[in-house]
């Protein structure tokens, strides 16, 4: 793990310099990073108003703010951002305020109990998938990627629940144990509930949107 | 090329018997193929109602309908449908039918020039990803992946001409300069504002844009 350091402080960040753990942040890391890349100044009232905007948002939902949202809240326009972090809003602003778009991103609640920290998984590893996004192999399958499928297609209360999960892992036990994949009648006579419940549980379908999440596939 | 033959007609099939061409698809191969799918005595008018409820609506729609809808539409349960397809929906009925999810969905504007598909070679092909979706080998990319993405990031319409021209320009980018371009070189370089990038990607220009045209920042 590489570290940075600045006025007798240290800081894990990774081999880009980003900041591994984001509670790691203070603003005394701002103005050393910001140093780093090369701002000539220091850091302005209308930094700090981007910085603090980006963590108050950060804290408020859960994920990092899209460069939109940022210029919106700030009643700044995109050249404004520029003149202030010229290396980019992502490598710019997000990275001085320690947080990008892999902190949070979904939220504390998307997360299974059985999930590790964000940071530590998954950014390293690689997943094959089909056009469609559709795992390849479903030994690659991990919690992650369920999370993450579910994200993109905007699950309903915007994060998988026990019940989710419970039909999820039905469906990766059942596919070990048969070597063949639950029809959709099978899974809802086995976890008891009927089409409607699936239907609000996976609006994109069962093998659109359960048994993608559960990274399987029938063809 | 394989083949499923009945009453001296051949269809073209993939491995698992799904028909590959919705359009040649008629009653003969439903008939055909029942048996093979625990339907041991002859398609009924319920079996019908179903079968034409999915190539109806793909006609429409030009996207399989989901079972929800499927069972809404015909005012069935799932236990009715299970009695008609023991299969199972997509393995039963869709099958019968000549149409899955894998048919349609993208219609001629989605695709527009971009695409060469026709011989669904890319049925095969494998893409590597992070978690999030992002591709690890910008090379992995392709027109298919960026409409797919664009797809599964439920983007509000398909991808136009301005959508093509950012995605075309982030790639050539990357590809003269080593990385990938900023924000601000992006919006200026294609003339246009921050307000009409989030119309065209609204979920974000390093999670939508870069993640359609296969790139990562990091």
């Amino acid at each position: 793990m590489a570290v940075f350091e600045y006025k007798d402080k240290t800081y894990e960040v990774d081999e880009k310099d980003y900041l591994v753990n984001s509670s790691q942040w203070d603003p005394t890391f701002a103005e050393g990073m910001a140093k780093k890349m090369g701002t000539q100044h220091d850091l302005g009232k209308d930094h700090w108003d981007v910085i603090n905007a980006i963590r108050d948002s950060y804290k408020e939902t859960g994920r990092c703010p899209i460069v939109y949202e940022i210029c919106r809240t700030c009643g700044i326009r995109l050249w404004d951002l520029k003149s202030l972090f010229p290396t980019g809003y992502l490598r710019g602003a997000c990275k001085i305020a320690g947080i990008t778009y892999k902190e949070g991103y979904l939220g504390q609640t998307y997360l299974p109990s059985t999930a590790e920290d964000l940071n530590v998984i998954s950014v390293q590893k690689t997943y094959r998938v089909d056009v469609r996004g559709f795992l390849v192999e479903p030994e690659e399958w991990d919690e992650y990627y369920a999370i993450f499928r579910a994200f993109d297609m905007k699950i309903p209360g915007g994060r998988l629940t026990d019940r989710h999960w419970k039909i999820i892992h039905f469906l990766r036990d059942f596919y070990k144990l048969n070597n063949n994949i639950p029809t959709v009648y099978e899974t809802c006579e086995n976890n008891k509930i009927d089409i409607k419940e699936l239907e609000e549980l996976f609006p994109d379908g069962y093998h659109r949107g359960a048994i993608k999440i559960a990274g399987l596939r029938v063809r | 090329m394989r083949y499923f033959k009945h009453n001296g007609k051949k269809y073209r099939v993939d491995a698992q018997g799904f028909l590959l061409y919705p359009e040649e698809w008629d009653e003969n191969f439903a008939e055909g193929m029942a048996p093979k799918l625990q339907i041991t005595d002859g398609l009924s008018d319920r079996h019908w109602k179903v079968i034409y409820f999915i190539r109806n609506t793909f006609d429409k729609i030009n996207s399989c309908p989901l079972v929800y809808v499927a069972c809404r539409k015909n005012d069935i349960g799932l236990g009715d449908l299970r009695q008609l397809f023991p299969r199972g929906y997509l393995r039963g009925a869709c099958k019968l039918a000549g149409i899955t999810y894998r048919d349609g969905i993208f219609q001629e504007r989605w695709i527009g020039e971009h695409i060469v598909h026709h011989t669904r070679t890319y049925e095969q092909k494998t893409y590597r990803t992070d978690a999030r979706g992002f591709l690890l080998d910008p090379d992995d990319w392709d027109e298919n992946f960026a409409i797919h993405r664009a797809y599964d990031l439920k983007m509000p319409e398909y991808l136009t001409e301005k959508h093509w021209n950012i995605i075309y320009f982030l790639r050539n980018r990357f590809k003269e300069i080593g990385q990938v371009p900023t924000v601000y070189e992006t919006c200026e370089a294609n003339k246009i504002t921050l307000d009409e990038l989030e119309g065209l990607f609204p979920t974000g220009y390093h999670r939508g844009t870069v993640s359609i045209a296969g790139l990562r920042a990091l």
